[in-house]
């Protein structure tokens, strides 16, 4: 039933604009987080939707009620929109026992009496186990235990959808491993909608069931983790996502008749580029302009309008990062639509006996379940990660090929994708 | 703050076009009133009052508290003449300056609150009050006939006593003599004074030291003081001659200037009279010396080291010269908007013209009524001059030679000798 | 979707729709109706100022000069600025004005602040005792400090008046400086208002989470490196807030510098009033534009402010810096010999004065002899006006004393009540608006007649209430009135103070519950800021029990405690005024013990508790 909607949605603090032109759907029953870096407007989108900021413009529905709608007037106050908030700083109330904490929102509403409410409080402090901290105040828990009041207290007015403000960012590691499994299973305990604000990417990907990916407030993929894992729609995407980081390979070519790519890659090797689906890159070409040039007049138009506040946040092209041992030097030359950029996993590097291309071993980090290798090509470097307890040693030659069909190509350019495909050098 | 701003200057013009006052011109009722009743006596005034004035609410406003007292004794005799006249009352004394705010402020209504008024300072009552409208004067008949007055002509107000501020020494020592007014102003003489700023009816005293007659005085003293006194101020009292001229004044007054200067320069301004009379009783306030309210010294307790006897009244002594301290009086007045001006004629006359209506101040040295025959009985019946020592206020204008305190005089030089005086430097 | 199916709706339909919303926060209400309020009680008198210094005032210099009886005139103006009495009439007083109001600032800052910081955060001895007593001078009337001064230091050889006690039994006499004039001006001051600091830094102080002093500790940061870079900046907030308190009080404070015979603004403003009434106006004003300066500057450092919470509902620690162990009694000791003579010694003297036979008469100390002892000033039962009674009863009897006294009472609850709640409204709708200007505008307007003198906001109200339509003068409305304009500064910083160190978060946890307001009002925001919100109540309380500028031009003496006390100071009635300070200190201190007991909340522990 609570699907949620945002149609166009706009916040600004005078020219400063938290959230640009928001358009997302939350399916029922989802665990979307929204994530991106710190001050990237998800905590505003979230809060707008739990109905604590008022965006400037734009619509939001919860279920089929419009909660807000700034071109009809309609702004439905956050108590009346029935939804769990769960805050980063757990927000308990230091004046009200664990009791009273969880069950103050009851006690108001005339719903319930007073052995329902008896009930309530017993159920939800038990599924996340704090039956025993009834009669303390806040003050005498621990950071885990007053996260787990906060979920209660949460949970306890049974909402259709619960909002969580980064909830685990001010636990130690281990506990936070323990809570993400927790509010896992909560979500599919209580099969309500969870909206989760996170910049932690692992906490994005091991819980949702959907990412939203936002950065200076616009919006830059919505899909399912291992969507936007494999195939990011853009440079920035692929660059947020994944630890340790994607590798970006600055490469140099153009088409051939069988529909592969001819590169020149690190410096002047030769490299083939198969797309993994049939992609015409000049189609691509022509659609991106055409896209570009739409933005542009589109810009232009908003600027003749009166009322409208000129972003001073500007989106900027992302700055893609090209690890290199003479990190100093700035190679990179004007873009041409020759240019384009490889996006190489490091997991789909692979170390064989022979063949491939020849790198150095620059730096070698072994966890024991796996190795992160920064490999030497030349100047530039790159990272992979070789499951297995393979030592290796600082300086050895190694020769290394690229996996799979899961390196993506984008476009200089514009910084989008064109599709993924397998390398060959 | 440009929001705010424009915002304050909106409301500023919208209240200050709301504020400017109206005033009222016509030839008032009151006047009618007291012009009848000037000619009427006290019973018949009575009679007035308690058909006007019965079962009614009576709000008077004063400098002296005593007026509270004072009223209950009018009540009583007014149920002499109908014992079921009932008069509730209210006796109000603002502080400071307050007095003449309140009168005006009242003034604007159609109907003021307060009937009449008890009130001191003549030069801001001349410039505030009756130049403006604000009170009215009634002279009750007997009260003309005991001064031999004739009503009709008489322009000035009615008194209802004199108060005198006197010059007081401590005696401990007794080398410490006083027996010329200029040694008040002597080098090195610091007398203690309620400063001229926060009672402002100190500063009519200094005025009046510029009138012909006052200012001939301290001439007349100046000449008696030893030749050695006398040339240490003669190149003062010379250099002022020009500023008096400036000022308007007459041949003496450069004596007056000098006086004032050397006054204002010296003085050690207190916040009342009552502490300058502690200060002075002290048996280790030697030298010390001061101009206040003759009526405080009769609070004074004997103790180890507090003593009435270690003070003396300057002008008491033999051989003094000059003037031994200055006068004011309360003037009683009728509101122009007066709610029960019957009654405030019939209270004024009461507490002027008989020993009963006096006798709230009457009963305490310190006051000398303005009518003779009620001062005569005052004396009779409360024998301030023969028990207490007090001279009285004939010989004290007489041979005390105080500065009595005239209103029209005062007016006239506020702003040419007042601000002369604004200018002097002050005693730290 | 029926998107497409809605006609857009009409401009006036979606403005009353927003409107709805808007005014569906309470917070929003409390702002409008605030603003609107405040506008009226702040600008009023202002107006009402600024006309003054352009009518003609009968009987006055500007009649005098511009020979006009009534009209509008500049010639105030002129004369003021321009005339050769421009230096002793304007330029000296302002001067002064504004000296003794910084010093009184760096004093009762500096003297406040530290005693804060030992009571706090150190391990000082008798803290319990010392923290009460602490603020027993703003208890008391100012200018009874100022007259306890001069009772000790005065002496016949320098400043003329009578000799003091330390004159008169020791023989020594201080020089004229420390005996008048700016440097007692700005000591009394301060110390009377150093227990407003005391409380607002000592509220940052109590809730500051020890771990951001702790952590610069760690990183080996100089301890006074620590105290410039991390602990001032954080309490920054309440020093700025003294500034603006002390600083609005002492250039108003007319009593002090009149006993202590200093020429501020405030005392040229009541000695021009009778022949230069509209040029006393512009002091007004010129006082009024000080004000609103240093408020500008605050204003301009708050924008500026980084978001300080402190509270968060998460657990703060406190640390205990330790003294050392001869330290905390040696500190503590040199505390109680200071807080004796600022605070006890007052008490003690006054009840001494209530038993000596004259005013200022020691005879007593030299003979201890009991007959230089009297009662009579307690139990005279009948009206007489021998022995220095002036026609009064004594005190236990004194009608007038005891219905000032109710008088007190009622004005001083009325007052604490409306000015404590609105305060703490605007404190509150304030902090939840921050970034909006009409909060920025409430915030400021309900501040300003805090930063005008009293005696002119007193003037102000009753040329506002005394006109043809309203008679308001000497009645407990106009008084209260005036009081409450006066005194929502006091509630409303303290509330704004704590709101801004209580996460929004907290509030919104229950509003996402559909918690009503008023409950997250009074079951959530008020009991976890109990503290600084009662002392938004207490403050007003205690400062209209003893305020004497800001009423007494608006009723006459017996109406009201402090104006009876007065007028027996001023008729020279020591063990009459001394009697009633007394009655006014046991009288706070019993409520203050009550409220500490009902309310575990009390005055000296501020904010926080």
């Amino acid at each position: 039933m609570p699907k949620i909607v945002l149609t166009d949605v706009t916040k600004r603090w005078g020219d400063f604009y938290a959230v640009d032109h928001l358009n997302l759907v939350i399916d029922d029953q989802s665990f979307v987080t929204l994530l991106g870096p710190s001050g990237c407007g998800k905590t505003t989108t979230l809060r707008m939707i739990a109905g604590l900021e008022t965006p400037t413009s734009g619509r939001i529905e919860i279920g089929d009620q419009v909660v807000f709608d700034s071109e009809k007037g309609i702004n439905i106050p956050a108590n009346k929109r029935h939804v769990g908030f769960l805050f980063q700083n757990y927000a308990l109330w230091p004046n009200m026992t664990v009791y009273q904490n969880i069950s103050f929102g009851l006690k108001n509403s005339k719903k319930y009496t007073k052995e329902q409410i008896d009930e309530i409080v017993q159920r939800v402090s038990h599924i996340v186990k704090i039956e025993m901290f009834m009669d303390r105040y806040p003050s005498e828990l621990s950071g885990g235990q007053q996260q787990r009041v906060a979920i209660a207290r949460t949970l306890a007015p049974q909402p259709q959808v619960i909002f969580m403000d980064e909830p685990l960012s001010n636990l130690d590691a281990k506990l936070r491993l323990e809570m993400r499994a927790e509010l896992q299973r909560l979500h599919l305990d209580t099969g309500c909608t969870f909206v989760y604000v996170t910049h932690d990417q692992m906490e994005a990907m091991t819980l949702a069931t959907r990412i939203c990916l936002i950065d200076n407030g616009v919006l830059q993929q919505y899909d399912a983790p291992l969507d936007v894992y494999n195939r990011p729609n853009n440079l920035f995407v692929a660059d947020f996502v994944g630890s340790p980081s994607i590798n970006f390979v600055d490469a140099h070519g153009t088409q051939v008749e069988d529909g592969s790519m001819d590169f020149g890659v690190f410096g002047g090797l030769k490299a083939k580029f198969k797309f993994a689906n049939k992609t015409d890159v000049k189609k691509f070409r022509e659609e991106e302009s055409a896209l570009m040039n739409a933005k542009a007049e589109e810009a232009e138009e908003a600027s003749k309008d009166k009322k409208h506040v000129e972003k001073k946040n500007k989106d900027a092209k992302f700055n893609y990062h090209i690890a290199r041992v003479d990190e100093d030097k700035d190679l990179s030359p004007e873009a041409t639509l020759d240019d384009y950029v490889l996006g190489i996993r490091p997991e789909t590097i692979k170390v064989v006996s022979k063949g491939g291309i020849e790198a150095e071993v620059y730096s070698a980090m072994p966890t024991g379940m796996e190795t992160t290798l920064r490999l030497r090509i030349g100047n530039f470097i790159l990272t992979g990660v070789v499951f297995g307890g393979i030592t290796y040693k600082i300086g050895q030659t190694v020769n290394i090929k690229f996996e799979g069909n899961g390196i993506s190509l984008f476009s200089r350019e514009s910084g989008r994708i064109i599709d993924t495909g397998a390398l060959e050098v | 703050m440009k929001k705010f701003s424009i915002l304050a200057l909106t409301v500023l013009a919208a209240l200050s076009f709301a504020l400017v006052g109206c005033k009222k011109q016509a030839k008032s009722n009151t006047q009618k009133i007291i012009e009848e009743a000037q000619s009427m006596t006290l019973e018949e005034l009575a009679k007035k009052a308690i058909e006007e004035s019965k079962g009614k609410k009576f709000y008077g406003v004063g400098n002296s508290s005593r007026g509270k007292s004072a009223l209950p004794l009018f009540i009583k005799y007014l149920q002499s003449f109908d014992s079921s006249y009932t008069l509730e009352f209210e006796w109000q004394q603002p502080k400071n300056n307050k007095i003449f705010d309140q009168l005006k402020a009242d003034s604007l209504k159609d109907v003021g609150t307060f009937a009449m008024t008890l009130i001191q300072d003549g030069n801001q009552i001349e410039t505030k009050m009756v130049q403006t409208g604000v009170l009215d004067t009634f002279i009750p008949k007997d009260w003309a006939e005991a001064n031999k007055i004739d009503v009709k002509k008489y322009n000035g107000y009615l008194a209802l006593q004199t108060l005198n501020k006197v010059f007081m020494y401590n005696c401990v020592d007794t080398t410490t003599v006083f027996n010329n007014c200029w040694d008040f102003v002597a080098e090195g003489k610091h007398g203690q004074f309620m400063g001229i700023d926060s009672e402002v009816v100190g500063k009519n005293f200094l005025y009046m030291l510029t009138a012909p007659k006052y200012a001939k005085n301290l001439k007349d003293a100046f000449d008696a003081l030893p030749a050695a006194s006398k040339t240490a101020l003669q190149a003062e009292i010379d250099g002022l001659a020009q500023q008096a001229k400036d000022l308007g004044l007459d041949e003496n007054g450069k004596y007056a200037l000098a006086w004032i200067k050397r006054w204002v320069g010296s003085y050690t301004a207190v916040s009342d009279d009552g502490p300058i009379c502690s200060n002075l009783v002290k048996s280790d306030s030697q030298g010390q010396f001061g101009l206040l309210v003759y009526s405080k010294l009769r609070s004074v307790e004997e103790t180890a080291t507090t003593s009435k006897n270690n003070v003396k009244i300057a002008a008491y002594q033999d051989g003094y010269q000059g003037m031994g301290g200055y006068g004011y009086c309360h003037y009683l007045f009728v509101t122009d908007n007066s709610p029960l001006p019957w009654t405030a004629c019939a209270f004024i006359a009461y507490m002027t013209c008989t020993v009963d209506g006096f006798s709230a101040w009457g009963k305490d040295m310190g006051g000398y009524s303005s009518n003779p025959v009620v001062a005569t009985g005052t004396e009779t019946k409360y024998q301030h001059l023969t028990k207490e020592g007090d001279k009285g206020y004939d010989w004290w204008v007489n041979q005390g030679k105080l500065v009595l305190e005239d209103p029209a005089y005062c007016a006239s030089v506020a702003f040419t000798v007042g601000a002369w005086i604004e200018t002097l430097d002050k005693a730290a | 979707m029926e998107m497409t199916e809605e006609r857009p709706i009409s401009r006036w339909a979606l403005f009353w729709a927003k409107t709805k919303t808007f005014f569906s926060k309470p917070q929003n209400v409390i702002l409008v109706v605030m603003g609107i309020v405040c506008t009226f009680t702040t600008f009023a008198p202002i107006i009402a100022i600024l006309n003054d210094t352009v009518q003609v005032h009968a009987g006055t210099i500007d009649q005098y000069l511009s020979g006009k009886a009534e009209g509008f005139t500049l010639v105030n103006y002129k004369d003021l600025f321009t005339s050769r009495l421009a230096k002793t009439n304007l330029w000296i007083p302002l001067l002064n004005t504004v000296l003794v109001s910084v010093l009184s600032c760096v004093f009762a800052i500096l003297y406040g602040g530290i005693f804060a910081f030992l009571v706090t955060r150190t391990n000082l001895k008798c803290k319990k005792y010392l923290s009460s007593i602490f603020i027993f001078p703003y208890i008391m009337p100012q200018w009874t400090l100022a007259t306890v001064w001069s009772n000790l230091f005065d002496s016949v050889a320098v400043t003329g008046t009578k000799n003091g006690l330390l004159a008169g039994f020791f023989g020594i006499t201080m020089p004229s400086w420390w005996c008048q004039g700016l440097f007692p001006s700005f000591i009394v001051l301060g110390l009377h208002y150093a227990p407003f600091a005391y409380i607002l830094i000592g509220g940052i102080f109590r809730n500051m989470d020890a771990n951001l002093e702790e952590a610069a500790t760690i990183l080996d940061t100089p301890k006074w490196k620590i105290m410039t870079h991390v602990t001032l900046p954080l309490v920054r907030p309440a020093i700025l807030s003294t500034i603006l308190l002390v600083f609005g009080s002492s250039m108003g404070s007319y009593p002090v510098p009149h006993f202590l015979r200093l020429t501020t603004l405030s005392t040229k403003y009541l000695e021009m009033n009778a022949n230069y009434a509209g040029e006393a106006s512009i002091l007004a004003v010129i006082m009024m534009l000080l004000g609103v300066l240093i408020m500008y500057f605050n204003q301009r450092s708050l924008k500026s402010r980084k978001s300080y919470t402190t509270v968060t509902g998460k657990s703060g620690q406190t640390s205990v810096i330790n003294l050392g162990k001869a330290g905390k009694y040696i500190i503590g000791i040199v505390f109680i010999i200071l807080t004796f003579f600022t605070s006890i010694y007052p008490i003690i003297s006054f009840a001494f004065e209530t038993f000596l036979p004259n005013p200022g008469d020691y005879s007593f100390l030299r003979t201890w002899d009991f007959k230089d002892l009297t009662a009579k000033w307690w139990i005279t039962s009948e009206n007489v006006t021998e022995n220095g009674m002036y026609g009064q009863k004594g005190m236990l009897f004194n009608s007038t004393i005891w219905k000032g006294f109710g008088g007190t009472m009622l004005v001083s609850v009325a007052c604490a009540l409306t000015a404590g709640t609105l305060g703490t409204l605007i404190g509150y709708a304030v902090s939840k608006n921050r970034r909006s200007r009409l909060a920025g505008y409430v915030n400021s307007v309900a501040f300003l007649p805090y930063l005008m003198p009293s005696i002119a906001v007193g003037i102000a109200y009753f040329v506002l209430f005394s006109n043809k339509y309203f008679n308001l003068y000497n009645t407990y409305f106009l008084i209260i009135l005036v009081g409450t304009v006066k005194y929502i500064p006091f509630a409303s910083r303290s509330s704004l103070n704590s709101m801004l160190q209580l996460s929004g978060e907290i509030e919104e946890a229950a509003v996402i519950q559909d918690i009503p307001w008023h409950k997250r009002m009074t079951k959530i925001i008020v009991p976890i800021q109990k503290s600084s919100i009662i002392s938004g109540y207490l403050l007003p309380f205690m400062t209209c029990l003893r305020e004497l500028s800001l009423f007494m031009l608006l009723c006459v003496q017996g109406f009201i405690l402090s104006t009876t006390l007065d007028y027996f100071d001023e008729m020279g009635l020591y063990a009459f005024s001394s009697g009633i300070n007394l009655i006014l200190i046991v009288t706070i201190l019993i409520c203050n013990g009550l409220i500490n007991k009902i309310t575990g909340a009390s005055l000296d522990k501020g904010i926080g508790g």
